[in-house]
């Protein structure tokens, strides 16, 4: 088996860099590297009683790493009587005024305007902010604990604090959690004893460690304290009392680290609050790393490596959860060479790969180049005759000119039809219909051939109604499907979204509530069909259709935006077409879109996978992610012209050839990664390399086994329902049962298939076929060397292959025919063919 | 002459069965006919006016066929004899490579085929008349322009696509399953072209359009460009068919293929390419049966005629009123209130009559009511008072759009904008695949009739059923009238000829629609019955399985139906007809022990044949 299976793991998250080291140690190189000092904030106001914040200090060096040198820096207050300053960046408020915080280090200077209000009037208490910040920050309500599906122990509270009112309920009042109704199961025993608050579950469970979940706190702790007192104070909610801002948003600063091995970071997290104010929240959240053996978290938010790599921290606040990434890297890279940028791409991925010391692959050669891209653009093999027009050209525009014939190639439309085929699911299981599954494609490579603007197609497919070719796919087996299946789809399509799991419950991972599922849903409540001919049509107007209904509570839902937008009357009358303009408004759209070409560009698309877009699994280029999207949106939703920015970039022209900085990069583009074909294109691959087309026959349900399609017909052509494939089938070809998930994994039926499959065998030697036509005119040993390395590897061979070959094919002259073949054999064997690379 | 009453025919009981039983057990629906001849395909299936060309007829029982029947006038036919037919009819010869079309099937019929130069230009309908009796019919096209051939060698690439001009119709055949036939044209830059599959046989057709590029990987390939409605419409095409706007001159390739695959001998296509408007020309035959619940009949002036002519008599209904719905907004006068009365003999009302299809005041009834859904969402109104008892019918007619593209729904609103009822058929399954009882929606219909059980001002309005589609095709005609108690559709069950076999008997079933509360009886004649043929009636037979679904608005969307089964015998020592007889069955209304005028239900070509071998 010649595959590469090492390189079909794209998701990895190592990282080793080891260059020439440059010491900073030395006091007189930081005054010499360092460009200028910073406080974070810049400006803020400490208020209340006894409240803190957290500063840090950074300073930006020449090498272009921003350092967090909270520690090593000199901090003063203008008003030493202002506050207390600790020495980890922590300010604590002591009397009213208006003071400058300065920090100096290595000979610069920075500051921050800070505003002290101290007072003894309180903020009012918040059930959600401040009880749920203490169940997530000390973790009990993970997915792992009480907040999975039911809950733990008896106890279910809301993934991150996110729907308080409930856990209010659960705690105060007490009862089971059932996840089909609203009721609570078995009787309702309070986990708070007003009368002996120290008695109250709430405390004694986390403090034992005989908890199932272990101790979460001490007795006596600041969070233990805080429970009791407001136990005490009789376990009010407390959240709705006049006066109080609710937190809209939590960031966190920095979005993105770069940390040394000797370094380390603090993290600043902010709630930002309906009054427009901040608070500082860093000491009040649970830091979950990703990888927990790249860095460590400390519950204040200092951030330490543990070895190279990349990782992200997951920052779990009560109602919320943001997170940033970390890169560790070993030592800064001498004599980092320029690399030129080509478009927009370019200059987000290398300021990337410079900060993080790794030095891109050499632009592609031409062969490379052309073989990717002709694989990217068109699914096929370029034939022999190309390759050698392209490679011998020396016109320097040659890569663009090859870019506009490419996309305006038939092939074109083949593969990326195919492309959407699967993943808009062109399948006969919908329909039920072999003509009405052909019409859905029909419109799908229709829509691509006319470069329709995306939004467009997403405006006809999410709002599919009357006899729309879309609308055949609103089915399953011929009845229709259930809405909230289809809300589901058209979300993870054009949003990368998994809302499926708040069906059921809350979104285990994110801030998405089943109410918001639902309300969703109900956008396709009224969807009726008229069964005599298939014509799909929303009756929300007069409440006809299957009223959606919460699983929960049973009540009706009316359709309602995620944000929380109800739908109008007026607009009942298509609840779907604007359902379609608001879906196609959000910015999530419009990075789907762009992540997900992407993703088919460089085999790892930017949020990975493609249709898991969620704040706690961040892109790993977030401002190339925007700038891709406002390109796209800006542009006309032209998918055409995403592919030409993305392919024309050096970035996506890049050679796979690995440099010692960037061997392991499997995440930031620093090269060209191998990715297996798709079975289609692997299929046509083949019978491109050996003259050799494939005998394809459709599926009875299209109308009799004995059918077949006309000559030329590319295995991407053929519909999975409609076309039986054994090859196909071994090499994981999408059956469009869902949107497709990634590349298929190898598997020992491929490698038996290499072995005794008739896709490679019997090809190799057809009548007819490129090995026979070439023996039958007398072609010399080099020239088919030349010719079958030129149709299956878009090369010449090297030297060393076409002496070694040679050699070969010379010693068996009583079998040279049988050695040519096994040559061809090999070829179509190597990781090299099997691989878009 | 007889005449036969559905009651009495029901009650025969001794006569019909003692008929019957000295029939042995012989009697057979048309379609159990055992070697029934049967015509897949004719080729070529189009021919110009004034031309006599050579076609051939394949399908099964065909032998000794003697003679060609048209349905319309204008066609004739002489068969050769099988022994004289030595070559196909196609100008050249096939090619023995694997790739060429496949060899001749068995029992070609071989007809010399005269087109009158007055023929009807469209789609006629011809017959062979065999030994064992009539074949199905097949449809054949007549044009005003040549017709070509296609060339008969492979031509599924464009370097082999036959040459052809614009405007062109050409005949071919799929004879394989995977063939593409390609024909390549000289267009011109801004050149409308139109491309229509007008008549296949045996096929679902398909067309692409190739263009002058080639694709860069091979010359082979051609870049396919999309036809305006591929482009611009999302809506499953229900025809092949295709408009495109040559954006530079160039030759170009129109391929045809099938879908899946298809292709076989029977496998035939007539393609038409033309400029402009210049499709070829097809005149609808005149329709000799009754259609009243459908989309396409023509609701006009004369309509509510002939629905009073299906009558038992005459009643006065009070002039017809014309109201257009205005296509331009700006036919509003300025600020002014417009009087939207008719007039009881308005004929066509003006523009401003109703302005963006809502009425300001009643509308007059029986009216027509016309007007487009000229874009997505489009609601139009018309108001108009009822009183308590008024029964009305409600008929619509889409002229252009049609059926699935276009779904009219015409739905009547209380003051209180509440639906009174609807054209929505709606029915409750009472099986389906949960076992849960569920209602659903199974078709828009054409005529919906409803009893006002109160007074008042109502609207109907009228949309398409989704708010995407409208444009200035989907016109709408739509009557609204007091009801007519009358007869309505009478079918035969697909029956359009009989071959009946001496000494056995055949079985018609006649489904007669009572309309708008017809409370009498239908009567049946037939006339110019073969000798020795006679009509029994028989027990028209009861489906006593348990219903799976209810229509919840029966008595609004659908009319009730009797059913009238007839025995046509035929004697032992019948004489065999050579040539079909023409039988014509007309219906009349029994209504207080009278009979009302003769109603054309069918002409219907009948054979008595041989009595074919017996049964085992």
């Amino acid at each position: 088996m010649m595959l590469k299976t090492s390189h079909f793991t794209v998701i990895a998250f190592s990282w080793l860099v080891s260059l020439a080291s440059v010491s900073l140690a030395d006091a007189g190189l930081e005054s010499e590297k360092l460009v200028s000092l910073t406080i974070v904030p810049a400006e803020a106001t400490v208020s209340g009683n006894g409240l803190s914040r957290q500063f840090v200090l950074i300073g930006t060096y020449a090498d272009g790493f921003n350092r967090d040198l909270t520690l090593r820096g000199d901090w003063t207050l203008s008003d030493p009587d202002a506050g207390d300053f600790l020495t980890g960046g922590r300010l604590t408020a002591r009397s009213t005024g208006n003071v400058t915080l300065t920090a100096r280090f290595a000979g610069r200077t920075a500051t921050s305007a800070v505003r002290v209000k101290v007072s003894e009037e309180k903020r009012p208490f918040s059930f959600r902010r401040d009880i749920g910040a203490i169940l997530t920050k000390r973790g009990c309500n993970t997915t792992d604990c009480h907040g999975t599906v039911k809950g733990k122990g008896g106890l279910k509270l809301s993934a991150n604090a996110l729907d308080a009112k409930e856990d209010f309920g659960w705690i105060v009042e007490g009862g089971t959690f059932q996840v089909l109704t609203a009721e609570s199961k078995g009787p309702r025993i309070p986990r708070v004893d007003k009368k002996n608050p120290e008695q109250s579950l709430i405390l004694t469970k986390p403090t034992d460690d005989d908890h199932g979940g272990g101790k979460r706190f001490d007795v006596g702790s600041a969070d233990y304290l805080a429970i009791l007192q407001w136990i005490r104070r009789g376990a009010p909610y407390g959240e709705e009392t006049e006066g109080s801002a609710a937190v809209v948003k939590v960031d966190v600063f920095p979005p993105e680290i770069v940390l040394e091995m000797s370094g380390q970071h603090q993290l600043l997290v902010t709630a930002h609050l309906s009054d427009g104010s901040t608070e500082d929240l860093s000491g009040q959240v649970m830091y979950v790393p990703t990888d927990p053996l790249v860095i460590e978290v400390s519950d204040t938010g200092v951030v330490k490596p543990l070895k190279p790599g990349e990782t992200s921290i997951l920052i779990r606040a009560a109602g919320f959860a943001v997170s940033t990434r970390v890169g560790v890297v070993q030592e800064a890279v001498a004599n980092y060479p320029e690399v030129r940028s080509r478009n927009f791409i370019d200059r987000f991925v290398f300021a990337k790969l410079r900060k993080f010391n790794v030095v891109p692959s050499e632009l592609s050669s031409d062969a490379e180049f052309l073989r990717r891209i002709c694989l990217d653009l068109a699914g096929t093999l370029p034939p022999p005759e190309r390759v050698r027009e392209f490679l011998s050209s020396i016109d320097p525009d040659k890569r663009n000119q090859l870019i506009e014939s490419l996309l305006q190639s038939p092939e074109y439309v083949d593969y990326w039809g195919f492309l959407f085929s699967d993943l808009m699911r062109a399948t006969f299981v919908t329909s039920n219909d072999a003509a009405m599954t052909k019409a859905y494609e029909d419109w799908v490579v229709n829509s691509i051939a006319a470069n329709k603007p995306y939004d467009q197609m997403a405006r006809e497919k999410i709002a599919a109604t009357g006899f729309s070719a879309p609308a055949r796919n609103l089915q399953y087996v011929g009845e229709p499907l259930a809405p909230e299946q289809i809300m589901a789809e058209q979300i993870r399509i054009f949003w990368g979204k998994r809302l499926d799991c708040a069906q059921c419950h809350n979104h285990p991972f994110e801030i998405w509530t089943q109410n918001q599922f639902w309300g969703l849903t109900a956008y396709y409540g009224g969807l009726e069909e008229l069964r005599g001919s298939k014509v799909f049509f929303d009756r929300l107007d007069r409440d006809w259709g299957k009223p959606v209904a919460h699983p929960r509570t049973h009540a009706k839902v009316s359709p309602t935006f995620i944000d929380g937008t109800p739908l109008s009357v007026d607009e009942r009358l298509s609840p779907r077409a604007r359902l379609a303009e608001q879906i196609i408004a959000s910015p999530d759209f419009a990075e789907a879109a762009v992540n997900r070409v992407w993703g088919y560009l460089f085999g790892r698309a930017i949020v990975a996978p493609v249709d898991d877009f969620r704040a706690t699994n961040p892109p790993t280029h977030p401002e190339l992610l925007d700038a891709l999207a406002k390109d796209f949106r800006a542009r006309g939703y032209d998918l055409k012209q995403l592919i030409r920015t993305i392919v024309q970039s050096r970035t996506y022209q890049l050679s796979g050839e690995p440099n010692d900085t960037n061997r392991d990069d499997k995440i930031n583009y620093s090269r060209a990664l191998p990715r297996p074909m798709e079975a289609a294109v692997l299929l046509d691959a083949i019978s491109s390399a050996t003259g050799v087309e494939e005998h394809f026959k459709y599926h009875a349900m299209a109308g009799g086994a004995d059918r077949v399609p006309p000559p030329g017909t590319r295995a991407m052509h053929m519909n999975p329902d409609l076309c039986p494939s054994q090859f196909m089938d071994v090499y994981g070809r999408s059956m469009r049962k869902q949107a497709p998930l990634g590349p298929p994994e190898p598997t020992l039926a491929q490698a038996l298939h290499m072995w005794a499959g008739q896709t490679y065998t019997v090809k190799i030697a057809e009548k007819g076929g490129r090995l026979d036509k070439l023996l039958a005119k007398g072609s010399s040993d080099a020239e088919i060397i030349d010719e079958f390395y030129l149709a299956a590897l878009t090369r010449p061979p090297t030297n060393e292959e076409q002496s070694q070959l040679l050699g070969l094919l010379s010693g068996h002259p009583e079998r040279h025919q049988q050695t040519l073949q096994g040559f061809v054999w090999a070829l179509l064997c190597s990781g090299e063919f099997a691989t878009n690379h | 002459m007889l005449v036969l009453e559905r009651k009495i025919l029901s009650r025969a009981g001794r006569w019909g069965r003692i008929a019957l039983l000295a029939l042995c057990g012989t009697c057979f629906t048309a379609g159990e006919l055992r070697a029934q001849p049967v015509i897949k395909s004719v080729f070529p299936s189009a021919a110009q006016q004034g031309k006599t060309i050579t076609v051939e007829f394949r399908g099964s029982n065909l032998g000794n066929a003697y003679a060609l029947w048209a349905d319309s006038p204008g066609l004739e036919g002489l068969v050769k004899p099988a022994e004289s037919i030595d070559e196909p009819p196609a100008p050249q010869s096939r090619s023995a490579e694997p790739n060429s079309k496949s060899a001749r099937p068995p029992q070609p019929v071989v007809v010399q085929l005269r087109v009158d130069a007055a023929a009807r230009p469209g789609t006629h309908r011809v017959r062979l008349v065999c030994p064992n009796g009539l074949s199905n019919a097949i449809s054949f096209f007549v044009t005003d322009q040549p017709v070509e051939m296609e060339a008969m060698q492979a031509q599924h690439t464009p370097k082999d696509a036959q040459a052809a001009q614009v405007p062109a119709l050409i005949n071919g055949r799929l004879d394989k399953s995977g063939q593409v036939d390609g024909y390549s044209f000289m267009a011109s830059e801004g050149d409308e072209l139109n491309f229509e599959v007008i008549q296949t046989q045996e096929l679902k057709p398909r067309l692409a359009l190739l263009g002058p590029s080639p694709s860069w990987f091979s010359t082979e390939r051609l870049e396919r460009h999309l036809f305006v409605e591929e482009r611009q419409s999302d809506l499953v095409p229900t025809e092949a068919r295709g408009t495109f706007r040559v954006p530079r001159a160039g030759r170009f390739v129109i391929q045809v293929a099938s879908l899946f695959g298809q292709g076989s001998v029977d496998s035939t296509y007539l393609l038409a390419v033309s400029r402009g408007d210049n499709a070829p020309r097809r005149v609808s035959p005149p329709s000799s049966e009754w259609h009243e619940r459908s989309f396409t009949r023509e609701i006009e002036s004369s309509w509510l005629s002939s629905v009073q002519a299906r009558a038992f008599k005459m009643q006065e209904l009070g002039a017809l009123s014309h109201v257009v719905e205005p296509t331009v907004a700006a036919a509003v006068p300025d600020g002014g209130e417009v009087d939207t009365r008719l007039s009881a003999d308005t004929a066509q009302a003006s523009n401003a009559d109703v302005i963006d299809g809502k009425s300001e005041s009643g509308i007059a009834l029986p009216a027509i009511l016309e007007g487009t859904i000229g874009k997505p969402a489009d609601i139009d109104s018309y108001r108009f008072n009822v009183r308590v008892g008024d029964e009305i019918a409600i008929e619509i007619e889409t002229p252009e759009t049609h059926l699935p593209a276009f779904n009219p729904w015409v739905a009547i609103l209380d003051s209180e904008n509440r639906e009174v009822f609807s054209n929505l058929h709606r029915r409750v399954s009472l099986f389906n695949n949960n076992a849960e009882r569920q209602v659903y929606i199974a078709e828009v219909v054409p005529k919906i009739v409803h009893r006002f059980e109160k007074a008042g001002e109502v609207t109907l309005q009228v949309r398409d059923i989704t708010s995407k589609y409208g444009d200035a095709t989907y016109r709408y005609r739509i009557l609204v009238r007091p009801q007519v108690p009358h007869i309505g559709e009478i079918s035969l069950g697909g029956v359009d000829y009989l071959n009946l076999e001496r000494g056995r008997a055949g079985r018609v079933t006649l489904t007669t629609s009572y309309e708008e509360g017809f409370s009498g009886n239908a009567t049946f004649v037939f006339s110019g019955l073969p000798s020795g043929v006679q009509a029994f009636p028989s027990d028209t037979v009861v489906d006593r399985k348990a219903p799976t679904q209810i229509t919840e608005n029966a008595q609004t969307v659908l009319a009730p139906t009797s059913e009238t089964t007839l025995v046509l015998a035929v004697s032992p020592d019948a004489p065999l007809t050579r040539m079909p007889q023409v039988v014509r069955i007309e219906c009349r209304a029994l209504e207080q022990g009278k009979l009302g005028p003769a109603l054309l239900v069918r002409e219907l070509p009948m054979m008595v044949v041989a009595e074919g071998e017996k049964k085992p």
